[in-house]
């Protein structure tokens, strides 16, 4: 047959016996099983054979750490994540409520911190013990994640307790030294001597007030420690005035100013203190005395030098009131500490009026 | 595509539901959640997604039924093992389907997959290599008594009581006025002939033919005549 001669159909004998033939070779299997339910019921197995081949090969092709890293956070880590975080998230949210309350004593915090490494040491080192390989950390990773995250809310917790504990220490401190160092500046103008301040008393526990006063011509210096205290409190008195600083780790802070003068005005809110040639405007405090003040009368004060406080702290009433001084006192001993009248309260120009 | 649309759609569009099918599928069991997110999202609907492809390869396995049997009888395989053997083919279908999800692409993937059972070089005619890959462009003919008489005689397995049968001239006039129409489908898919018939037929092959498209028959149909080894190209 040529090529552009087109090819005719054979006779229907001929067709029909082909469509025959082909129909024998077609027939199904005897038992005529149903081929689609058959292969979906194979494809569950070849499926999960596939995914077999998939994780082997997805093993292979990832690195054996990151392999690790990836296991430590699978569902596990969660489930001890969370279930160890409520009792982290319960503590922070009732901290604020038991430290207000002052339910919380500080004493149990290193304790509960020890113990609870040693918990989690031990925990770890028996699932350790037990697996005899690492894979005890996939298990153990989310415990050992929220004891890690606990024991900051712990360490934090001691912080901040430590901090108040501190600061509650640094007021009770401040308190006595000013005391005495008022009472000592009282005495010096009007009998001639300082006041000699050597004892062990104690405070709230369990801090223990330690006071020891240095002597010299024209000035006292009075340091007080308290046992957990960091640093000291020291009160520098000259003649007329002082400061009590608070040395701590190469840091000192002014806490007190102490001033002698004489009253100017006054009234429910505020004092005008003439003293060393300043007119000083002091806020009066609760516990700045216990007389009614009167307008001429030379003190002896005790206040906040803060310029945003400027509060009286203290104050005792002098005899007689000495000539105003416009220079600071000398320093004579080694401390650097140079007593002033404190400037920030100061009100208004410099004058030279007597007292 | 939903379950009661399957029984009616053309094979083409079985095909690509279901090697989209295959490719998600594939996507859901390598996705590792570091790696990809998205696939491990996806594997939420794991379940629904495995579901069509059981109803899909089920739908597909039926309509390839006829074919792959034959072509398993003439590779020498016991009627024994011609189920087991057409679910080897299938699955190692299917794993090739992973790797290159391409529609027009199935039906050489089934041959191959016949061919890799271990046969003879040679032990299956070429003839129905071409019935292999005309089956999804038989369906792509409007639907009418014809096309069903076609699919009837050349893909459907009638049974032994077929054998008995007298001469139905009318069926097979039929069958021959499907011819056209099924030319007329190579032509419109000329461009994906290649591809489609992985070298056995190339679209100046199609271009060639002339009515009454005597080498449907002989494709579709164990003629006396039929060559061994008859190659279109």
């Amino acid at each position: 047959m040529s090529p552009d001669t087109p090819k005719s159909l054979h006779s229907a004998d001929d067709r029909w016996a082909a469509v025959k033939k082909t129909q024998k070779r077609m027939s199904a299997p005897p038992g005529g099983e149903d081929i689609g339910a058959l292969l979906a019921q194979s494809m569950d197995a070849y499926w999960a054979q596939r995914e077999q081949e998939v994780q082997s090969q997805t093993e292979r092709e990832t690195p054996k750490v990151f392999r690790r890293a990836a296991a430590l956070f699978r569902r596990e880590f969660w489930s001890d994540f969370a279930s160890a975080s409520v009792p982290v998230a319960l503590a922070l949210l009732t901290y604020p409520t038991l430290r207000s309350s002052g339910v919380l004593p500080p004493v149990w915090l290193p304790w509960s911190a020890a113990s609870l490494a040693v918990v989690i040491l031990m925990s770890a080192w028996l699932g350790l013990i037990r697996r005899r390989r690492m894979l005890w950390l996939r298990y153990s990773m989310g415990s050992l994640a929220a004891g890690l995250l606990m024991s900051v809310a712990v360490g934090f917790y001691q912080f901040d307790l430590g901090k108040t504990s501190t600061q509650m220490t640094l007021y009770a401190l401040q308190g006595e030294l000013s005391d005495i160092a008022i009472s000592s500046l009282q005495n010096k103008m009007d009998h001639g001597t300082y006041l000699t301040a050597r004892f062990d008393a104690s405070l709230s526990p369990p801090e223990i007030l330690t006071v020891k006063t240095k002597i010299f011509n024209r000035r006292a210096i009075y340091r007080a420690t308290a046992t957990g205290f960091p640093g000291e409190l020291v009160a520098n008195l000259g003649p007329r005035s002082g400061q009590v600083h608070w040395r701590s780790r190469n840091q000192d802070t002014l806490r007190v100013a102490l001033t002698s003068g004489q009253l100017k005005g006054a009234d429910k809110n505020d004092w005008i203190v003439h003293a060393n040639g300043h007119d000083l405007k002091l806020r009066a405090g609760n516990r700045a005395l216990g007389f009614e003040p009167v307008l001429g009368e030379c003190l002896v004060v005790a206040y906040n030098p803060d310029p945003e406080n400027c509060t009286v702290l203290r104050a005792l009433r002098l005899d007689d009131c000495f000539p105003d001084t416009t220079h600071s006192v000398g320093v004579a001993s080694s401390t650097h500490v140079e007593p002033t009248d404190g400037p920030e309260c100061e009100l208004g120009e410099k004058t030279n009026k007597g007292g | 595509m939903n379950r009661s649309g399957w029984a009616g759609a053309g094979t083409l569009a079985l095909l690509k539901q279901w090697t989209r099918d295959v490719r998600r599928h594939e996507r859901i069991i390598r996705a590792v959640w570091w790696r990809d997110p998205l696939g491990r999202t996806l594997s939420l609907r794991r379940g629904a997604l495995e579901e069509r492809l059981r109803l899909c390869i089920a739908e597909l396995g039926k309509r390839y039924q006829g074919v792959l049997y034959e072509i398993l009888e003439r590779a020498g395989v016991s009627q024994e093992q011609r189920t087991v053997s057409q679910i080897k083919v299938w699955q190692e279908t299917q794993a090739q389907v992973r790797r290159d999800p391409i529609p027009w692409r199935v039906p050489g993937l089934l041959w191959a997959g016949c061919t890799s059972l271990g046969f003879r070089e040679g032990a299956l005619p070429e003839r129905l290599k071409l019935k292999l890959m005309l089956r999804a462009f038989v369906e792509e003919i409007p639907d009418s008594p014809e096309r069903k008489e076609l699919l009837r005689l050349a893909y459907s397995c009638q049974g032994e009581g077929f054998q008995d049968l007298d001469p139905d001239e009318q069926a097979l006039e039929r069958v021959s006025l499907t011819y056209p129409q099924l030319h007329h489908q190579l032509s419109l898919g000329s461009l994906r002939v290649a591809d489609w018939f992985n070298g056995a037929l190339s679209p100046a092959g199609v271009a060639d033919m002339a009515a009454p498209y005597a080498d449907f028959d002989d494709w579709l149909f164990e003629t006396e005549e039929t060559p061994g080894e008859n190659h279109v190209a």
